[in-house]
């Protein structure tokens, strides 16, 4: 990567004449010219409208005119970054108009490949490329659209990671790509950490003296409300912190279920490595992940352990605070010896004994012969062949059948891709997150396929959306006292494939009515209501954001959600039973002036907005990568240009801004769901852009604060709602500030750094339009990402362009009064440590 | 204008004194026939109005034109040693010889007051009590050679003075109690070399002719100007015996072209092509196309033609028309002898702007305000479009790196304001106030004298004979320029394509001013290892724009080495006013305050220090503004106007 920086990059805001003349890949402008004279007019003309006349004025040799490519070449294989698409050179453009062309640039590195190079294929590596997001139609693509011209008639061939069917789908549809899909990251469990562990083992301590000496629990309980605010807990248990609570036993209990929950999300542990099976302990702790859900007739792996042990695990799981007699779990603690005074401590036992199961088949080659001498050595004497011993061996002998042989053949993985390159086939396989019960889509290597779209919602996703939905009234009704109103929520194209339509679902469920399938085929054939008196609730009125390629993707699903919708105004129901009619008539009377009836009817019930025509995107992470705005009116304004479309039965995304607005206003909390542990919301610029977007636009346009939940239904049997700033605090501690997942990063050099920097980005970004992050938050950051003697080591060698990012967006972010009262100390140690980051890159490039 | 200069007298006639030694024959100068041609023009045709000579030291400028002006009133070589006489002279001087006796050939010293100029009250008959005038060397040059050598080092006052007069034919004094009106008619020729400093353009305009001199680059004609000088050295008389038959022959066809003058016509078409040309050269006013006729008809003259032809006009052109061009004063110079493409573009008929015009428009273009550098890319893409040599068709600068984003150093940074030297005591950063602004042209060339301030012996005499009895202080210096001293970042966190682009742009900017105002400028640039003197003090201003074009960017922040080297480049001595002009985004780290040190002595030094901070982007760390504080620097930012508007509102 340093020699592919050295080799031009593509920052403006570093390249230098210099580089440009001395770099050795080049189209000359003139032949350049002579081909894109070919391209379409209408191409051309919008390529001209944006970037001027051909060749552009954007990475030309100043000595003569050359096109620069940034790249190396490596005999046969020449690497290049992606072009850039240009839009931190076009800021006012961010702000009117999702559209950019590409530039001239942009098609001349690709025309540079086919013509000057001759490459025979294109091999795109890492997901999220900008190619097939260029403008253009969403499907049969022709000439004048953006990915046809760029691409021309080179074979693409796209490793894509397995989980994410939706943007393959699109690079397949859109960029004539042979998808061979990859595995997940590695996973891990979070296990706790410095300050973390401090409290565990005061609570330990807490929970020893409970029963061998009360009198000095006062003293304790002091010490530990000292360390909760060292680690700026209180927040997260949702307590003043200028009080300390009286009740010491019930906060102990409080804090060691929520420590508990963090300790036991699942974060990835590190990167995947193309065609690499995963080793040691990156291998065991993804094959927990996978097994945890087990898969029908065999038990989720770690509820088997527990059950062997006669143990609740999911009982555990859901209230790890709760005391454990010291019976129950003797039989467990004689094997692993520990505390176990909770269900969080039981559940580290439990933890202990799944790995060191797994640890022993892994020492004996994973022979499904060897689970029951295994279990009968680690565990001591069985049940025998009845449940739950049964249950547990059987468990292991899926890892050992199923899971690892198909994680064993990940090297089919670098086979494919270069039986790509040969001309040779990719066997299709199905897609999907294997940690959410999807093993079918290993092994990994295949061409995937995505979904049936026209079966969403499957009948099983309609029960999750039912669970999302409740799981949304309920905290609302919780936190408010009433049910909301307008609920808004953002629905992709990629969580529907791999959840079968949950967000379709859950609107539904809002709206009370649901889908009718065809007996055989499985296929939506329509819907029905759901009479108030099942329903025991109001309708509630949703207002749908989705994606640009949920537009493309499933365009008879914005037919049924937009029937749903007006079949639900238009039900003769009162008002404060039916939010949807009440505020369409209202919207429609308000209209009434200035548009025939069914006209305004039709606004008045307009739901659905999505991205321009031929457009993808929200728009703010390239506004917040020109740090061109200051307030949420900028955010929002953003927002609706590049998302205020319409869509439904008859409308194709028709500009609809009024309408749009209307609705947002209304909306009382935002909403987005995250499907599966293989992400979280700090993980994807999408998450803060689409979420935050919607919760920033909602303010701008009511002055309002919405509510903001995060759907977990990665387990769909058991959905969750958080509010975005509870989950912001968990995966902060459990992955963002977590020294294990940060070491993982360590061991990927350039591109770990560049995650690392990318999750301060994706903090930044939630917290400019939600406002969500702490100040403690951005210290810890500073620190453990930047300061910390070790980490700035690291990033000097691997990658000083991500830590010089880093300091940018914090300071940034203090400046913007986003970080409200840095200390003083750190804040000059981030600049010095800014200024020093820039003179050691002035002189590399010197 | 009369032919004041055309005075008809008798041809050398062999009186020299032995006493004597004799000039150089201007016949017998080599490789300098523009030079010439000019000069004999000008001698033909007075009403041309003067040549003004550029080129670099020693290439027979002087020699040229002393040796003409015996030419001139017809005094062969005698006649210099008129001059020789009147220089030594000029200052009892009371009024010309009138008529012939030779007319003189005054030089302006480069020291002259603007009371030498013009003439002022006669000192010696005041003291005797009588109120008379005593003629400047303007009224002295009358029915001569008026010559000024380095004319671009001579104060603008006294080239404004020079210029009325030599386009007025006459001098008027009106100062101390005296009015007085006497004729100035003389021929002017002045000599530059550009390397010292440019002319104003108003100024340059105001010359008849101009020419572009060089040394010859061939060995073999060099070779035979050494001869001749050697031989010429050796023995004078014997020298000028050899060539007295060619410069008599042209002395000769010097006056029969005076004579044939009134009789040459100018044709229809010849006068639509002067003014054609003169129109495609898109040239202020007329009078470059009246000067071009003029010349043209001398050149018909000197050929014996009866009428001006094609090749008369070309000539002219050439002559009349090159220094008044529109060049950007930051372009290379035009290439010195031969003729200017652009001119043979223009004199070919329509067509559209040559490629030199074209960059130096797009030059313009970039210059904040100039409007019409735009308007007139407009008008030029809508005349049809000129077969270029071979392959396609290509605009002009069609793979030209994008104009620098129009950049600018406040106005107000490069205003000098202020004292020489702070008052002791005072805080360094503490502008005084109350004075008037210097760099600006003076007006007056003594004021009352303050307490410690030297009197000035002759000022005070006339201010007493006005009735004003308060000692009087000369002003030194007034209407100069001022010594700018730009030191530039040019570190890696500045070497980035576009922002170079801006600094390069702001500092065109400045060295634009600079010009105008006929600064000295001086740049010093700091990166990666040390600090380099990119253009010394007084470098002519394209040999600095050139070097700014250059810049060598990259490396490290060396901060404080730049300030001390930029300190050490001002002389205390220079009797101009400093600016110290640092450019930078501040961003070095300074831990021991050396960089703050260094600056806070170059304001120490300096009648002004301005930091020009160029940190860009959201996140900034505002150093350079720190440093200015701390050093006691007034702060200015970078405006770049057209950074906010949207590209495509274009």
């Amino acid at each position: 990567m340093h020699r592919l920086i050295a080799a031009g990059g593509h920052d403006p805001d570093f390249i230098t004449d210099e580089q440009l003349t001395s770099a050795a890949l080049r189209l000359p402008a003139q032949a350049y010219l002579d081909w894109y004279a070919t391209l379409p007019a209408d191409l051309r003309e919008r390529m001209e409208e944006r970037w001027g006349a051909a060749p552009g004025d954007r990475y030309l040799d100043p000595s003569n005119g050359d096109l620069v490519v940034a790249g190396i070449e490596l005999g046969d294989v020449v690497v290049l970054i992606q072009p850039p698409r240009g839009y931190g050179e076009d800021q006012v453009g961010i702000y009117h108009d999702p559209e950019l062309a590409p530039a001239h640039h942009y098609l001349a590195a690709y025309r540079w490949l086919e013509a000057h190079w001759q490459a025979d294929a294109i091999v795109h590596l890492g997901k999220h490329g900008t190619l097939e997001w260029t403008p253009g139609k969403m499907l049969a693509l022709s000439r004048s659209c953006a990915p046809d011209a760029a691409l021309g008639a080179m074979p693409l061939v796209y490793p894509f990671v397995v989980n994410d069917p939706g943007e393959g789908a699109q690079a397949k549809r859109r960029a004539h790509a042979v998808i061979v899909d990859h595995l997940v990251p590695p996973m891990m469990r979070a296990e706790s950490y410095d300050e973390l562990a401090d409290l565990e083992a005061l609570m330990d301590e807490y929970a020893r003296l409970e029963v061998l000496d009360p009198s000095k629990l006062p003293g304790l309980g002091a010490q530990i409300w000292a360390a909760i605010q060292r680690a700026n807990l209180q927040e997260d248990l949702g307590i003043d912190a200028a009080h300390e609570p009286e009740d010491a036993g019930q906060l102990v209990e409080h804090l060691d279920g929520y420590l508990c929950e963090v300790k036991d999300v699942q974060i990835k542990d590190g990167l995947h490595v193309l065609g690499q099976v995963p080793q040691g302990p990156q291998l065991r702790g993804l094959i927990a992940a996978i097994a945890r859900h087990g898969s029908g007739e065999v038990p989720g792996l770690r509820a088997a352990v527990g059950a062997w042990f006669g143990l609740d695990e999911p009982a555990l799981v859901a209230d790890p605070g709760q005391r454990v007699p010291a019976d129950d779990a003797a039989l467990l603690v004689d094997r692993f010896p520990g505390t176990a005074h909770r269900g969080s401590d039981v559940i580290d036992r439990l933890e202990e004994a799944q790995h060191a199961l797994l640890a022993a088949l892994a020492g004996a080659g994973w022979e499904a012969a060897r689970v029951d001498g295994i279990v009968d050595e680690l565990l001591g004497g069985g049940h025998g062949a009845q449940e739950p011993d049964a249950g547990l061996r059987r468990a292991l002998r899926f890892v050992c059948e199923q899971i690892v042989p198909r994680l064993l053949q990940t090297t089919d993985e670098m086979d494919h891709v270069i039986g790509a390159l040969n001309g040779r086939h990719v066997p299709a396989g199905p897609s999907g997150a294997p940690t959410r019960g999807r093993l079918d889509v290993l092994p990994t290597g295949r061409n995937f396929y995505s979904v049936d779209p026209r079966a969403l919602p499957s009948e099983l996703s309609y029960a999750t959306g039912v669970r999302l939905a409740d799981a949304v009234l309920e905290r609302h009704l919780a936190d408010t006292g009433e049910l909301p109103r307008m609920v808004g929520l953002v629905a992709w194209g990629t969580a529907a494939m791999r959840t079968q339509g949950d967000d379709a679902a859950e609107v539904l469920a809002l709206l009370g009515v649901r889908p009718t399938w065809h007996p055989a085929s499985r296929r939506v054939t329509g819907l029905e209501v759901i009479s108030l008196e099942e329903l025991g609730r109001p309708r509630i009125d949703v207002t749908l954001r989705i994606s640009g390629f949920f537009r493309d993707a499933f365009p008879h699903l914005l037919e049924l959600l937009d029937d749903a919708v007006t079949l639900v105004a238009g039900l003769d129901e009162p008002d404060d039973l039916n939010y949807v009619r009440a505020a369409a008539r209202a919207e429609a009377q308000r209209l009434a002036g200035e548009l025939e009836e069914a006209e305004a009817w039709r606004r008045a019930t307009t739901r659905i907005f999505g991205s321009k025509p031929g457009t993808y995107g929200a728009g703010l992470l390239q506004l917040l990568d020109t740090r061109d705005w200051r307030d949420d009116r900028d955010l929002a304004a953003v927002y609706e240009a590049w998302g205020g479309f319409a869509y439904g039965r008859g409308m194709h995304g028709e500009a609809a801004g009024p309408a749009m607005r209307s609705c947002f206003q209304r909306i009382d909390v935002a909403v987005k769901n995250v499907d599966s542990r293989e992400h979280d919301h700090l993980d994807s610029d999408d998450y803060f852009q689409y979420h935050g977007g919607m919760v920033a636009t909602v303010r701008a346009l009511s002055g309002r604060e919405p509510a903001a939940y995060l759907g977990d239904s990665a387990d769909p049997q058991q959905a969750k709602v958080r509010t975005l700033a509870e989950e912001t605090r968990r995966i902060f501690r459990a992955r963002v500030s977590n020294p294990r997942w940060i070491g993982s990063m360590v061991r990927h050099g350039f591109k770990g750094a560049a995650e690392l920097s990318a999750t301060v980005d994706y903090l930044f970004g939630y917290d400019a339009t939600t406002g969500v992050a702490s100040d403690w938050m951005y210290a810890e950051v500073a620190q453990r990402y930047l300061l910390d003697e070790e980490i700035a080591a690291f990033f000097d060698e691997a990658n000083p362009w991500a830590a010089r990012g880093i300091a940018e967006r914090l300071l940034e972010a203090a400046d913007r009064g986003l970080w409200a009262e840095p200390d003083p100390a750190q804040l000059a140690a981030i600049k010095q440590r800014y200024l020093e980051l820039e003179e050691d890159l002035e002189e590399a490039m010197a | 204008m009369t032919t004041a200069v055309g005075r008809e007298t008798a041809l050398a006639s062999g009186d020299d004194s032995p006493t004597l030694a004799p000039g150089y024959p201007l016949s017998a100068l080599v490789g300098q026939d523009d030079l010439i041609e000019a000069l004999l023009v000008c001698a033909v045709n007075p009403a041309v109005g003067g040549v003004l000579v550029r080129g670099e030291r020693g290439t027979a400028k002087s020699t040229a034109v002393r040796a003409l002006a015996p030419m001139l009133c017809g005094g062969g070589a005698g006649a210099e040693q008129d001059v020789t006489v009147a220089m030594a002279t000029v200052t009892s001087y009371s009024r010309p010889a009138p008529g012939g006796g030779g007319a003189p050939l005054v030089e302006v010293p480069l020291g002259a007051t603007l009371d030498r100029l013009v003439g002022s009250l006669d000192v010696r008959a005041a003291l005797a009590g009588e109120h008379r005038t005593s003629p400047g060397l303007l009224a002295q040059a009358d029915g001569g050679v008026l010559y000024v050598d380095e004319v671009n080092l001579l104060g603008d006052h006294l080239v404004d003075a020079l210029l009325d007069a030599a386009a007025a034919g006459r001098v008027r004094v009106e100062r101390d109690g005296i009015s007085v009106e006497q004729p100035a008619r003389f021929l002017l020729v002045g000599t530059m070399n550009p390397e010292e400093g440019e002319l104003r353009p108003q100024l340059l305009d105001r010359f008849g002719l101009g020419v572009e001199v060089a040394g010859p680059r061939d060995p073999q004609v060099r070779a035979e100007i050494v001869r001749r000088r050697m031989a010429f050295d050796a023995d004078p008389a014997g020298f000028a015996a050899r060539w007295e038959e060619a410069d008599a022959a042209l002395a000769g066809r010097l006056a029969a072209a005076r004579e044939r003058l009134r009789g040459v016509r100018l044709p229809q078409p010849m006068l639509e092509r002067i003014t054609a040309t003169c129109v495609r050269l898109d040239l202020d006013g007329v009078r470059g196309d009246l000067t071009c006729a003029q010349a043209a008809l001398a050149l018909a003259a000197l050929d014996g033609a009866e009428e001006v032809g094609p090749e008369h006009v070309a000539r002219a052109a050439h002559l009349a028309l090159r220094h008044r061009m529109r060049r950007d004063p930051l372009a290379p110079p035009p290439p010195p002898g031969g003729g200017d493409p652009a001119i043979d573009d223009a004199l070919d008929g329509p067509s559209e702007p040559s490629a030199d015009r074209g960059a130096s428009e797009a030059a313009q273009h970039a210059t904040p305000g100039a409007d019409e550098g735009a308007a007139r890319s407009d008008a030029s893409q809508a005349s049809s479009p000129k077969p270029s040599h071979g392959g396609q068709p290509q605009q002009p600068g069609r793979f030209a790196r994008p104009a620098p984003t129009p950049a600018r150093i406040p106005d107000d940074a490069l205003t000098l304001r202020g004292a020489r030297r702070p008052r002791p005591g005072a805080p360094i950063h503490e502008a005084p106030a109350g004075r008037a602004p210097r760099g600006t042209l003076a007006v007056v060339d003594a004021r009352p004298a303050r307490d410690g301030e030297r009197v000035a012996a002759l000022p005070t005499l006339l201010a007493a004979l006005r009735g004003d009895a308060r000692p009087q202080a000369a002003i030194t210096g007034g209407g100069r320029g001022a010594t700018v001293l730009l030191i530039i970042d040019a570190s890696g966190s500045m070497a980035a394509q576009r922002r170079l682009a801006r600094v390069k742009g702001a500092v065109e900017a400045a060295l634009r001013l600079s010009y105008a105002r006929r600064d000295r400028v001086a740049v010093v640039s700091f990166a990666g290892d040390g600090a380099r003197t990119l253009v010394a003090p007084g470098t002519p201003i394209e040999q600095a724009a050139a070097a700014i074009a250059d810049l060598p960017a990259g490396g490290r922040t060396p901060l404080a080495e730049g300030l001390e080297h930029a300190q050490a480049l001002i002389d205390p001595r220079d009797g101009r006013a400093t600016l110290a002009l640092l450019l930078t985004d501040g961003r070095a780290t300074d831990r021991d305050g050396r960089a703050a040190r260094a600056l806070a002595r170059i304001a120490a030094a300096a009648d002004r220090t301005v930091v020009v901070d160029l940190e860009e982007g959201r996140v900034r760390l505002g150093l350079a503004a720190e440093l200015a504080a701390r050093a006691g620097a007034d702060l200015t930012r970078l405006t770049a106007p057209d950074l906010a508007t949207p590209r495509r509102a274009a």
